[in-house]
């Protein structure tokens, strides 16, 4: 029977168009203390694709995004992004990678010290030294438009709710034109209505930038409405990955569990 | 005030006081000023630190630079001395660096005395001479020797004083003399009483005496005892200096009477007139002519007693002049006596003397009376100045 | 290892492990200051919030110093006949120890606990690693800003405790037995050499070294939400506070032999 590995590798070259995964996650391991958290779990995210990563709450899936992008690193494994290993890249050494990839953290991790355009404005001054302050600011402003927060631009990060948040947050994210989108859990602790408004959001991102986007999420509905493929994580492993009908018609204990 | 205003506000302010600081000490350390630098060697340096002040006269004109310790033993210690440039003209190259200390247990500190005017100027770098610091060890030592001898003198001290309190307790307790003395009070009284006795005692004298020259006075007049009286020839010897003058006076005579104390007198040692007629001529003379004053010289010769013998010539004088005044009118207090004593000459002692009257022009300066000559004590000289009074009025 | 090295003791190896990490901790700090892009901007802030901030509390708490050394003093040198000695002994005191230390532990008290809430705060909600995220280096922005800060800023701000120190010391010497502030001053500082007052002042860059530095790593390793943000406000002062009185013991003894 092939492992998940290689239908997610098959699926993988079916979508993209004409080179190797963006993000390749093969083999990861990963402990904390005692607990072990990933166990030799491998996928891949191509150009334009959305992947949605499932399992039960608390089972490592943000730290496979963690991993991902750099903030920890695994025991064993191994990440390539483009073709390049990242895994025992120093800081500095990530620098370039990172500008290249988006993280819209759970609670989306604004910045309390600075109003909702300064949070938005923060990697573009950093990394966009070339651009003029009226650039950047209207940069800044088309960002928050995009997200829906065009007219909040001086408030700050505690005066707006959670949603509002989030969308400050994926615009800041979205900020240097990343090839790679990481979202961790985007509808967490959003009611119905906000989540959908979130989900239509990050569709129509997506249709218009055509990242590599790997999203966590235990929300099975969402999941199902902006995720190409889905991959389900069970006791650190990928059980399955593949689209939402391939889940569906899977005759895997754990997959039927979850999607009852 | 924005952020970076404010900010740049903190460190203006906070680092002008760090300024201000640095300042305030380095230019008590001379830092700032233009300084030249001098040396001195001690043996010695009594605790002197880098950094301690440099008085000039007294005033704080620089720091200590440094403190060297010689190279080898036997060599001297250098100290070398940062000096403010104004110091130039006064440390000369024959000033002297001691090290004094400020008080009696503060600080050291250098002292640099004044050089002499005309002394060359002392060149950077130069050494001055320099004296031994008091080390308060060695004071101290002195000290300590001082209070040992003193130490003595406190013990000896010590045993006087307790000696003298046991004198003191006996004199208290009336032991001794003059224990007696300041504790009797018996003796007190009985002194009081003899002082008190003795008053009146000279109170009786006095009172004695008065009527003891009374006495003398008129026994003189009783028939038993005047012969004697007349024989000496005067009865008063209280007038035998009355009218006597100190010396002959400058200057020759008018006239001259002379006379042998032979023709005049009964005996060679009696004032007894006789023969007063051969006076007259003088008398005559005396109250015939104008005259300055005259006197009446009287000498013995050898023979006899020094005194006996002056006394003689003055109770002849005397005696010669009572003749005279009495028996011509002149002014008396013109006429004079002269008792010369023993004389030499040649025929004095043949003829038991010689006596003249010798009378001065007018205008002759008169010598000043001499005080008595010592006579032998005798009652009479006790009762002359009572019959002074009494013999201008009595005649015989 | 170091449970051998301390014999199984857990508080031990605990201390060794915390001395360790912040080994590392100070290493990649250093690594961060001498590396462009240099975090001007950040360093102005910190600067601003660690010192024009804290001048009040510490120019009080050294004139408050000052006055009672004043009174203090004065008591004792009238009983040993040193009165002279009065300015003298005030400024020595407060310049070369009185000063520094209370600055010292005034600023691990504001600052430690401003700095350790503060990074603890990010922590726990992600900031700190949205700020990584964004391949901006969290070290050289947060820590080596705060850290430098605290190093330029505290001996600015002992001369700050100094002057009100001596200042109100004057006040208090003035009111028992009038003197001129000329003459406190000139009295005061007679005897006095650079090499008395500029080493104590200056040794207060290694306490804000100390405070910073134990500041940043209590809150940029704090885990565990709002517990975990006041304990490491917490133990950044204690331990901030600790190490700056060690460090003066030492400091003292090395500027006694250095400079005298």
């Amino acid at each position: 029977m092939a492992t998940a590995y290689d239908i997610a590798m098959e699926q993988a070259e079916i979508k993209q168009d004409g080179g190797a995964p963006v993000v390749a996650v093969e083999n990861l391991q990963k402990a904390f203390e005692t607990q072990k958290v990933l166990n030799g779990m491998s996928l891949s995210v191509s150009r334009g694709e959305t992947l949605a990563v499932l399992g039960r709450s608390g089972t490592g899936k943000s730290v496979l995004l963690r991993l991902i992008i750099g903030l920890d690193q695994p025991d064993s494994g191994s990440i390539r992004i483009n073709g390049q290993e990242i895994v025992g890249l120093a800081l500095d050494g990530m620098g370039e990678i990172r500008k290249k990839m988006g993280f819209l953290f759970q609670q989306a991790a604004l910045y309390d010290s600075l109003t909702i355009a300064q949070n938005v404005a923060f990697p573009l001054e950093r990394h966009r030294g070339e651009m003029s302050r009226s650039e950047r600011g209207d940069r800044v402003e088309q960002l928050l438009a995009e997200v829906g927060m065009e007219g909040d631009l001086d408030k700050m990060p505690s005066d707006i709710s959670g949603g509002m948040k989030k969308r400050v947050g994926l615009a800041r994210a979205l900020a240097l034109e990343p090839e790679i989108l990481l979202l961790d859990e985007p509808t967490a602790g959003l009611d119905p209505i906000s989540s959908g408004e979130i989900d239509d959001l990050i569709l129509k991102l997506q249709r218009e930038r055509q990242m590599a986007s790997i999203v966590v999420t235990h929300d099975l509905h969402s999941a199902r409405t902006i995720a190409n493929r889905l991959a389900l994580l069970d006791q650190g492993n990928v059980v399955i990955a593949g689209s939402f009908e391939d889940l569906e018609r899977s005759e895997i204990k754990f997959v039927k569990e979850f999607l009852k | 005030m924005t952020r970076v205003a404010r900010l740049g506000a903190f460190i203006f302010v906070t680092l002008a006081v760090l300024a201000a600081g640095v300042f305030i000490v380095g230019s008590k350390q001379y830092l700032f000023s233009s300084t030249y630098q001098v040396k001195a060697q001690f043996d010695n340096v009594a605790g002197l630190a880098a950094g301690a002040n440099v008085q000039v006269g007294g005033v704080i004109s620089g720091t200590v630079h440094s403190i060297a310790l010689p190279d080898k033993p036997g060599d001297k210690i250098t100290v070398l001395v940062d000096l403010d440039k104004s110091t130039h003209a006064i440390v000369k190259e024959d000033s002297v660096a001691t090290i004094e200390t400020e008080g009696l247990l503060g600080n050291q500190y250098l002292a640099i005395s004044f050089g002499t005017n005309g002394q060359p100027d002392v060149k950077n770098g130069e050494t001055i001479q320099s004296q031994p610091p008091i080390v308060m060890g060695d004071l101290i030592k002195k000290a300590s020797v001082i209070l040992d001898s003193s130490q003595q003198t406190m013990q000896n001290a010590n045993l006087a004083s307790e000696h003298i309190a046991s004198v003191t307790a006996k004199i208290d307790s009336g032991q001794g003399t003059v224990g007696a003395l300041v504790n009797d009070k018996q003796l007190y009284n009985n002194v009081q009483q003899t002082t008190t006795t003795l008053q009146a005692t000279m109170v009786q004298a006095q009172a004695g005496v008065t009527d003891f020259q009374e006495n003398m006075e008129a026994l003189k007049h009783n028939f038993i005892l005047s012969g004697y009286f007349k024989k000496r020839g005067y009865e008063d010897s209280g007038d035998l200096t009355a009218n006597r003058i100190g010396g002959l006076p400058q200057g020759a005579p008018l006239k001259a009477f002379t006379f042998t104390a032979k023709q005049l007198f009964d005996t060679r040692d009696s004032a007894k007139l006789k023969n007063e007629k051969s006076l007259d001529a003088g008398g005559a003379y005396l109250a015939g002519n104008k005259f300055g004053f005259a006197v009446v010289v009287v000498s013995t010769g050898m023979e006899g007693d020094d005194q006996k013998d002056l006394v003689l010539t003055q109770a002849r004088a005397m005696v010669v002049r009572e003749y005279l005044v009495n028996n011509f009118g002149f002014d008396d207090s013109q006429l004079k006596t002269l008792g010369m004593g023993k004389q030499t000459g040649a025929n004095l002692d043949a003829d038991w003397g010689s006596i003249q009257i010798l009378i001065f022009p007018a205008g002759t300066a008169m010598p000043p009376d001499q005080p008595a000559p010592p006579k032998n004590s005798s009652i009479t000289d006790a009762a002359q100045p009572a019959q002074v009074t009494t013999a201008g009025t009595q005649k015989p | 290892m170091a449970s051998v090295f301390c014999f199984g003791s857990g508080v031990c190896t605990g201390f060794l492990e915390w001395f360790g990490n912040l080994g590392i901790f100070f290493w990649q700090v250093l690594k961060a200051v001498v590396t462009p892009p240099y975090e001007w901007r950040e360093l102005i802030r910190q600067m601003d919030e660690v010192g024009s901030k804290s001048l009040p509390l510490v120019a009080l708490a050294g004139a408050a110093v000052g006055v009672v050394l004043s009174m203090e003093t004065r008591e004792s040198m009238t009983r040993f006949g040193a009165k002279s000695l009065l300015p003298s002994a005030i400024v020595f005191a407060v310049i070369q120890e009185m000063g520094p230390i209370i600055t010292g532990l005034v600023v691990s008290g504001r600052v430690g606990a401003g700095i350790g809430a503060e990074l603890a705060s990010m922590k726990v909600t992600e900031q700190i690693d949205a700020i990584e995220a964004s391949a901006i280096n969290p070290y050289r922005l947060l820590a080596a800003t705060r850290i430098l800060a605290c190093i330029l800023m505290l001996p600015l701000l002992t001369v700050a405790a100094d002057a009100g120190g001596l200042l109100m010391g004057w006040v208090a010497q003035t009111l028992a037995e009038p003197i001129s502030l000329h003459h406190f001053i000139n009295t005061g500082f007679s005897g006095a050499t650079l090499r008395d007052f500029l080493p104590p002042t200056f040794k207060t860059a290694v306490f804000g070294l100390i405070i910073g530095l134990v500041a940043c790593f209590q809150g940029m390793r704090t885990r565990g939400g709002a517990e975990g943000v006041g304990r490491a406000a917490t133990n950044s002062v204690v331990l901030a506070s600790l190490f700056v009185i060690l460090a003066d013991v030492v400091l003292v003894k090395l500027i006694l032999v250095v400079f005298h």
